[in-house]
């Protein structure tokens, strides 16, 4: 039962990952918290649940996903954080960018209603599986978690063996140093949003595909998990969202395991607490860098 | 030309009348065009916004009711209904603005950590709050805060004695639920003490917290202990996550909620194949009562109203919403018996409902409640089952083989 958990709580916190990672980028290239980031996320559940329901095979609401909330990345981008360039800015932006969340969740809400919707999966392919040397295994989740994985995997070649990467690590090295040597620092800032937001989506359709349904407050519990995931790892450094997001999915399936349930869902705030007692920029990041390490 | 002595003489008699107004406890009816405000709280937005968005219809049509037998007195009723997204601290807030807008009494709110902060404000404020949901026992506040609902203490071993007869092999179940809402954190401790009193064995009780995202890793621990049954107590939302979850894991086994998951505007459309074990408590659904025409012309007209009014999941599901239509009826009664009319001040409109409540022993509405000396109803529990193809509760016994007697309310 253990082993189970191990599994499940590695699906689960890739999935913490994959969101956690979106904030990171983000940050990593602006120094900025983009507080719309988890909302864009909860969008992704309802955007795929939709295409899917209309007809659309899996894949298909998986891309719809990636592009609209890709999309909606750019305009959080436009309106949140193009003006608001400066290192004194920090705040408005992000507040600017909490707003901007509260509006996306107003709408769905209206749209789609205040409460749970289903996703329309068939029931055996939810739980179809095998059984190995006493584990259980879901197609779905180890597909969810193969996606994931391949996700992230793709998000470490583009930043670290491409021309976009490096100009989005220049840009958050020093953009004005990106600048002077002919980055275009607000086409940067654009491509790091897009990639973050659609990310975000997918993870989004995934969650819903893992549950079973999209519901408008998961960008708050969820999401803001994400967030504490990201300080856990080290602001702005991509391996910490990573390592932080499966050991707070471990921690979580394990708190269930021995008893501590009740506990379960503060686990991320207790260690993000106890990490950055003991290591105040978190697990991967130090005191003065913020650059974004592939 | 409006100078500043006018300006101090108009302010200063705006200023005199409100305290005049404050001193003989608050706007008298006939000053709002003779009708008597009635109050509701309830969640139109927020998760629960299903469960407010059905009750507010039955509420209405018991306005509707109302105003089109005459008013109350020959006065019209009007409601103020107020929407306080089932956060507890809202509700207070939203109670004591519907006292000062002049309401003769109060519905809802809707949820035990609700109506547990609101009951003591109503008595405070000596005014009638009536509730007809919320599942904590021993919240309710005599004299001004009654219950119709019936609290888990009775509806929990009645259902379990019910449940022993459906599935008379339980021998093992494992118990979950919200630790954090008021009425599913005691659901959790009823659920495993009436499992114990009738000889079944509790394996494990497994807590949660409100807003848990992820219930994989309770379904896995709840399969591990691979029970007969499994019993939980949660409101809809995390409720529904939880039976999907199971699912997921390959539990085929019963799952029984308590009356949580009977009631709101969505959980029964939503739960699907996850729904095919599954059980709740309740006292009606949307099937025809044989022999009950005044419970079945209500069904109809309440389906039919709430389908033209709201864009609520289809079908409509009538779960205990005639409680909410018979919490106004009975606050009305209250005050046509008190004599109250339009003219009447809301304090003296207040002491009626409050008196009729006080002495207040059986109620025939749509349902037939009987009061407990606790300001809580009965009603006879029954276990439901989800029927999920056609996304409605029904009833597992026929009427002639549902158990009828009540429970003695369990202590814990």
């Amino acid at each position: 039962m253990i082993a189970d958990q191990i599994v499940n709580g590695v699906i689960l916190g890739s999935m913490y990952a994959l969101v956690a990672l979106g904030y990171t980028l983000v940050f990593g290239v602006l120094d900025k918290l983009n507080f719309a980031h988890s909302e864009v996320f909860m969008l992704g559940g309802y955007v795929g649940l939709s295409w899917f329901a209309l007809g659309a095979p899996l894949w298909a609401s998986v891309v719809v996903a990636f592009v609209i909330c890709g999309l909606l990345g750019l305009f959080v981008e436009l309106v949140s954080f193009r003006k608001f360039t400066g290192r004194d800015a920090q705040i408005t932006a992000s507040l600017s960018s909490l707003a901007v969340g509260i509006v996306i969740v107003d709408l769905v809400q209206k749209h789609w209603g205040s409460e749970p919707v289903s996703l329309p999966l068939p029931v055996e392919l939810r739980t179809a599986g095998f059984t190995f040397m006493g584990v259980t295994f879901n197609w779905l989740k180890l597909g969810i978690l193969g996606f994931t994985l391949a996700l992230m995997a793709g998000l470490h070649v583009l930043v670290s063996r491409t021309a976009l990467g490096r100009n989005i690590r220049a840009v958050a090295d020093n953009p004005t140093s990106a600048t002077l040597m002919g980055v275009d620092v607000k086409r940067v800032n654009q491509s790091t949003f897009f990639i973050a937001s659609a990310l975000a989506g997918v993870a989004g359709v995934l969650l819903a595909m893992r549950t079973g349904f999209a519901t408008s407050d998961i960008g708050l519990s969820f999401g803001l998990k994400a967030l504490a995931i990201m300080g856990i790892g080290g602001m702005g450094d991509l391996r910490g969202a990573v390592v932080g997001g499966l050991l707070v999915g471990l921690l979580e399936g394990l708190a269930f395991q021995f008893g501590l349930g009740r506990i379960a869902d503060i686990a991320v705030w207790i260690l993000m607490i106890f990490v950055l007692l003991v290591r105040p920029a978190g697990l991967f990041g130090n005191a003065t860098a913020r650059d974004v390490r592939a | 030309m409006l100078t500043r002595r006018h300006l101090l003489a108009s302010t200063s008699s705006v200023l005199a009348s409100s305290a005049a107004v404050a001193a003989l406890g608050g706007p008298a009816f006939a000053q709002s065009g003779a009708t008597i405000k009635i109050g509701a709280i309830l969640p139109s937005s927020g998760i629960l916004g299903s469960y407010g968005i059905l009750y507010r219809s039955a509420i209405q049509m018991a306005v509707e009711d109302i105003n089109a037998a005459g008013g109350i007195n020959g006065a019209k009723v009007e409601l103020l209904a107020e929407d306080d997204q089932a956060q507890p601290n809202q509700s207070v807030l939203l109670f004591r603005k519907l006292v000062n807008d002049g309401a003769a009494f109060v519905v809802g709110p809707v949820t035990g950590t609700s109506w547990e902060n609101t009951a003591p404000i109503a008595n405070a404020m000596k005014v009638p709050a009536i509730c007809w949901t919320a599942l904590k026992s021993g919240i309710s506040r005599k004299p001004y805060a009654l219950r119709i609902h019936p609290p888990n203490d009775t509806m929990i071993p009645e259902g379990m004695a019910e449940i022993k007869k459906i599935i008379p092999n339980l021998k093992r179940i494992v118990v979950v639920g919200d630790e954090r809402e008021a009425s599913t954190s005691e659901g959790i401790k009823l659920w495993a003490a009436a499992a114990k009193a009738n000889g079944i064995e509790v394996l494990e009780t497994i807590g949660f917290q409100t807003g848990t995202t992820d219930f994989s890793p309770l379904a896995i621990k709840v399969r591990g202990h691979n029970p007969d049954a499994l019993f939980f107590s949660a409101l809809g939302p995390p409720a529904l996550a939880l039976v999907k979850e199971m699912e997921t894991q390959g539990f085929d086994k019963p799952m029984v909620g308590d009356s949580t998951v009977w009631a709101g505007g969505s959980f029964i459309q939503a739960v699907g194949s996850a729904g095919k074990n599954l059980h709740t408590l309740g006292f009606s659904t949307n099937e025809t009562w044989v022999g009950n025409d005044k419970y079945n012309n209500y069904v109809q007209r309440f389906i039919k109203r709430t389908e033209e009014t709201t864009n609520l999941p289809r079908p409509i599901n009538v779960c205990n919403t005639s409680l909410a239509y018979d919490a106004v009826m009975m606050g009305a009664d209250l005050l046509r018996k008190g004599g109250v009319n339009g003219s009447t001040a809301p304090a003296a409109a207040r002491d009626a409902v409050k008196n009729g409540l006080d002495g207040l022993k059986k109620y025939d509405g749509v349902n037939a409640i009987t009061m407990r000396d606790s300001g809580d109803g009965h009603i006879q529990a029954h276990v439901l089952k989800a029927a999920p193809e056609e996304k409605i509760w029904k009833f597992v016994l026929p009427p002639d083989q549902r158990l009828n007697t009540p429970a003695t309310p369990m202590k814990l």
